[in-house]
């Protein structure tokens, strides 16, 4: 029951959907890119916001706007914004919608698609296009978002389309020949309604709030910064081996000058005649996958000299929780270009290129050592993870060098923990590597480090994975934090968990079989995992909370000997095909809890091997003994049987070889043939 | 199939479209909508057997079951509207007259009679012609009920039971209700309900007023008489403009999902069409 007040707020206009929400699982990792985009615009004036938005978002309306009105079709989803937010919402169908007034700004980031209740045959997209643009006042500013259908998280393929089809999917929009297929079609259809088209931009990453938008003209003028690119895009990590490999057709698209064809969704900013243009950044890029805490935003902008220059917005005051600090000021400057580190690590992973592994490795090694000198690095470069770093062809450099640790580290340790991360995450995503389906993270940490040239032992993959966990276990518990201070209505506690850096502290032996834990399942393989700017950020699927903060029960962290918790929460049922863009489908689910299965098997397994090793020493040890007694027997029968006659021995009775056989053996007891004494 | 598929003699009607015995329409392989309602044209909690096809009126049952996660929904068009091609009208139509109301019935037997006489005084106020009462076969059998409305001068008929697990079935029932639509000039009801809509389909000018008789432990997923309501305000009222209401009628009711005998035949599993092939 929601209370009076938010009740007196919701306008039912007809055509309002009972027993639904649109509220994805997913969350909305990269609101404050959107955030960001729509800062400059809300300064006061009537503004509508239209369809399903991040809470986040709807915060910064609310402060910003002189009077927030929200339309949604949902009931459910109208009754929540009502309690949380002060705006007057609108619950029905798009076709029944009616304003007392126009509006000064129209904000639609999740399209039109899901303005149309099922009550109503949807009108084509060009004629809920129009209703929208009806509702902008002289002078007014459209903020729209639109699916691209050919962008990269189509790549994949999507068995939902064939069967299966989600509960949101009961129109054919594919059949809609008045959606837009590209930015010009769209430019076209908001010129037909009377607006003008200031800046359009390629959206990558999450629906709900992108992590990177890049004006569309500066991405087929000059070369896009690729490597976020391709990790907002999708994911350093890649998806697990289930469809096609979107990584390489994305970057390749990206590189080729077709980034702005192949972004998930586009958003445009269109004005009514007599509207001002309003002054928006070129690229905004948020680091979508630490916790609210630590989330920066950040603003792009092509260089003097090539390439792209980055700087911090919003608030630049330093996050520190525990020992680990970021500041935004070191993330203002160039942005590195290049190959991230993880991405060459799995390719040679996936054709057993073993040699390439060493090299590489080594290399990095070497960089690594390079930060210090005898055997000491800074602790900062613990944050040099495989996500964290790209390779040029020559040289490594960090993206995001803003995470820092005080002190000194052993080269070692850092490396250690490094390439643990690195470990997990290739475990946990299924994809092909040459050692054993068997081997565990903390094994093959073991490997690599010895590869990389460290110091291969047992204590300094422990050391690492400590470190891994306290770096875990400070970003987590800030993630509490925002967790509770965060965004009412996100989802609980489950959307939230997994937006806070992980516990990368995955240190447990056991940890590596969880490849996925109570993460929000719902998040697609691309998308979520732009990991890139957080380095050591949560695993792609992974954050198994697998780790108590240190001290908090005594085991400090020690995950080594830790028996972490059973992460057997299999993901959420499948969300809608347009919850979230990236898009996972129920299959993707469906891949996911095998995944999970496979982690829990693993694991089992593990345990059971424990288990045959403690019984084979166990069997051993009887054995030992058994002969030791078999020995005290045979002596004390040699004693006994001195005197008398063997027969009936116990020792005969045990024997069943052939007669011929027994004979040494008799004649080494000192029994003849026919059983009597020889002597 | 199931039973509800001989509610009204709709099963009936289709063995008739399709050239059958119409006395002993065959199993139906599927459900049949049996009335109107502003879900998916079933009962919200009802189980259905997966894969088996449901026959609704319109596509619009098809979207909302859908989003409910219902499936295998396969619009016909509502049975009334092949009735009533089969039984044209008389040419010409005799004139109509009055006015035939059907209140709406609940369950509810201890406060049905104050609610009767709130309502009679609003049909009074209301209705300049002769006054037709339609009772529900349940109310109609209860005298007390009866009585109150034919003391108020109405006359008051009942077209029938539905029938209930395929027993007391009157096949005649959209029949009989048919040509006392064709009598009557306007259909009216305190909510809108299936009559309604099939008194428009049969010439009728529509009115829907009067107190709609609010169940306290209404189902909340049908979203109630207000939803409603919301989603046809144009239906509502003692007049209501008719090029409307039968435009809205004809969606309702499906007259675009209507489909040939032999798809009937196919889909319906009758006459061994499905297995033949």
């Amino acid at each position: 029951m929601i209370c009076d007040d938010a009740a007196a707020r919701i306008r039912l206009l007809g055509g309002e959907m009972l027993e639904w929400s649109d509220d994805g699982p997913g969350g909305s990792p990269g609101a404050g890119v959107l955030g960001e985009l729509l800062r400059p615009l809300l300064t006061g004036g009537r503004v509508l916001v239209a369809g399903p938005h991040p809470a986040e978002l709807l915060d910064a309306a609310a402060a910003g706007a002189g009077e927030l009105s929200v339309l949604l079709r949902s009931h459910s989803d109208a009754c929540r914004l009502a309690e949380h937010h002060e705006a007057t919402v609108y619950c029905g169908s798009l076709e029944k919608a009616a304003f007392p007034e126009a509006f000064d700004v129209v904000i639609a980031l999740d399209g039109v698609e899901r303005l149309t209740s099922s009550d109503h045959a949807a009108g084509s997209w060009a004629e809920s296009l129009g209703r929208l643009t009806a509702m902008l006042a002289p002078g007014g500013t459209l903020v729209l978002g639109v699916e691209n259908p050919l962008g990269v998280h189509r790549f994949a393929g999507d068995p939902t389309e064939v069967h299966q089809r989600p509960d949101d999917d009961w129109a054919a929009v594919e059949l809609d020949q008045s959606r837009p297929v590209n930015l010009e079609r769209l430019t076209d259809l908001l010129n037909g309604s009377g607006l003008t088209v200031g800046r359009s931009y390629a959206a990558y990453g999450h629906a709900a709030g992108p992590h990177l938008l890049l004006d569309v003209s500066v991405l087929e003028a000059a070369s896009a910064p690729t490597a976020l690119a391709v990790a907002a895009c999708v994911g350093v990590f890649g998806t697990p081996a289930a469809g096609y490999d979107a990584r390489h057709l994305g970057r390749m698209a990206i590189a080729g000058g077709l980034g702005a064809r192949v972004a998930t969704r586009w958003v445009v900013m269109a004005h009514a005649a007599d509207g001002r243009p309003v002054t928006s950044p070129v690229a905004l890029t948020a680091d979508a996958d630490a916790a609210p805490y630590w989330r920066l935003s950040c603003e792009l902008a092509p260089a003097a000299r090539g390439g792209w220059a980055r700087r911090a917005r919003g608030d630049r005051t330093l996050r520190v929780s525990g020992r680990v600090t970021r500041t935004p000021e070191l993330l203002d400057g160039p942005v590195p270009e290049g190959r991230f580190l993880a991405e060459i690590l799995m390719a040679a992973c996936a054709r057993n290129d073993v040699v390439a592994i060493r090299e590489l490795l080594g290399l990095f090694g070497r960089w690594v050592e390079g930060h210090g000198a005898d055997g000491r690095v800074p602790a900062s470069t613990a944050f040099a993870a495989a996500d964290n770093v790209v390779f040029d062809g020559t040289g490594f450099a960090m993206l995001d060098a803003s995470w820092q640790l005080p002190g000194e580290l052993d080269l070692d340790v850092a490396l250690a923990r490094i390439l643990r991360h690195f470990a997990v995450r290739l475990l946990d995503s299924g994809q092909w590597h040459p050692w054993s389906w068997q081997v565990g993270a903390d094994r093959l940490t073991l490997t690599l480090l010895a590869m990389a040239g460290g110091t291969a032992d047992r204590q300094t993959v422990r050391r690492g994975a400590e470190l891994d966990a306290e770096i875990g276990a400070d970003l987590d518990a800030v993630l509490e934090d925002g967790a509770r201070d965060g965004v009412p209505g996100d989802g609980g506690p489950r959307g939230d968990a997994p937006e806070g850096g992980a516990p990368h502290g995955e240190a447990a032996d056991r940890a590596e079989a969880i490849p996925y834990g109570e993460t929000h399942a719902g998040t697609v393989p691309y998308g979520e995992t732009q990991a890139g700017n957080v380095p050591g950020g949560k695993a792609p699927y992974g954050d198994v909370r697998v780790w108590s903060a240190p001290g908090e029960d005594g085991s400090a962290g020690n995950a080594w000997d830790e028996d972490g918790p059973r992460a057997d929460v299999p993901g959420r049922a499948g969300p809608a095909r347009h919850g979230s863009a990236g898009g996972p489908g129920e299959w993707r689910e469906s891949y996911r809890e095998l995944y999970a299965a496979r982690g829990r098997l693993r694991a089992r397994l593990e345990e059971a091997q424990q288990k045959i090793t403690m019984l084979e020493r166990d069997l051993e040890t009887s054995e030992a003994k058994l002969a030791k007694a078999v020995r005290a027997a045979k002596q004390a029968q040699r004693r006994d049987e001195r005197p008398r006659p063997p027969e009936g021995s116990r020792l005969g009775r045990m024997i069943t070889a052939p007669a011929s056989a027994l004979r040494p053996v008799r004649r080494m007891f000192g029994t003849g043939s026919d059983g009597s004494a020889a002597r | 199939m199931h039973h509800t598929n001989h509610f009204y003699g709709h099963a009936h009607i289709f063995a008739r479209y399709c050239g059958l015995d119409r006395r002993r329409p065959p199993r139906i392989n599927g459900y049949l909508q049996h009335g109107w309602n502003a879900l998916d044209g079933f009962g919200p909690r009802e189980k259905y057997v997966p894969a088996t096809p449901k026959f609704v009126w319109t596509d619009t049952m098809r979207r909302r079951g859908w989003a409910r996660g219902r499936r295998d929904y396969y619009p016909i068009g509502a049975p009334w509207l092949y009735l009533t091609q089969m039984e044209p009208p008389a040419v010409p139509e005799p004139e109509r007259e009055g006015t035939i109301w059907y209140p709406f019935h609940g369950w509810e037997r201890q406060h049905v009679d104050g609610d009767h006489r709130r309502l009679i005084d609003e049909i009074r106020e209301v209705e300049r012609g002769p006054v037709t009462v339609c009772l529900y076969w349940l109310e109609f059998g209860e005298p007390e009920i009866r009585s109150v409305y034919e003391d108020a001068g109405f006359r008051v008929i009942s077209h029938g039971a539905r029938g209930w697990m395929k027993k007391g079935t009157d096949p005649r029932f959209p029949h009989r209700q048919l040509a006392e639509l064709r009598r009557h000039r306007r259909v009216a009801s305190n909510r809108l309900s299936t009559a309604v809509f099939h008194g428009i389909a049969a010439g009728c000018e529509p009115a829907v007023y009067g107190d709609p008789m609010v169940l306290a432990e209404e189902d909340p997923m049908h979203g109630g008489v207000a939803r409603v309501r919301r989603l046809w305000p144009e239906l509502h009222g003692a007049e209501v403009d008719l090029v409307t209401a039968r435009q809205i009628a004809a969606e309702e009711l499906g007259v675009r999902y209507r489909v040939s005998p032999e798809e009937i035949r196919t889909v319906f599993g009758w006459s061994g069409e499905t297995n033949d092939l």
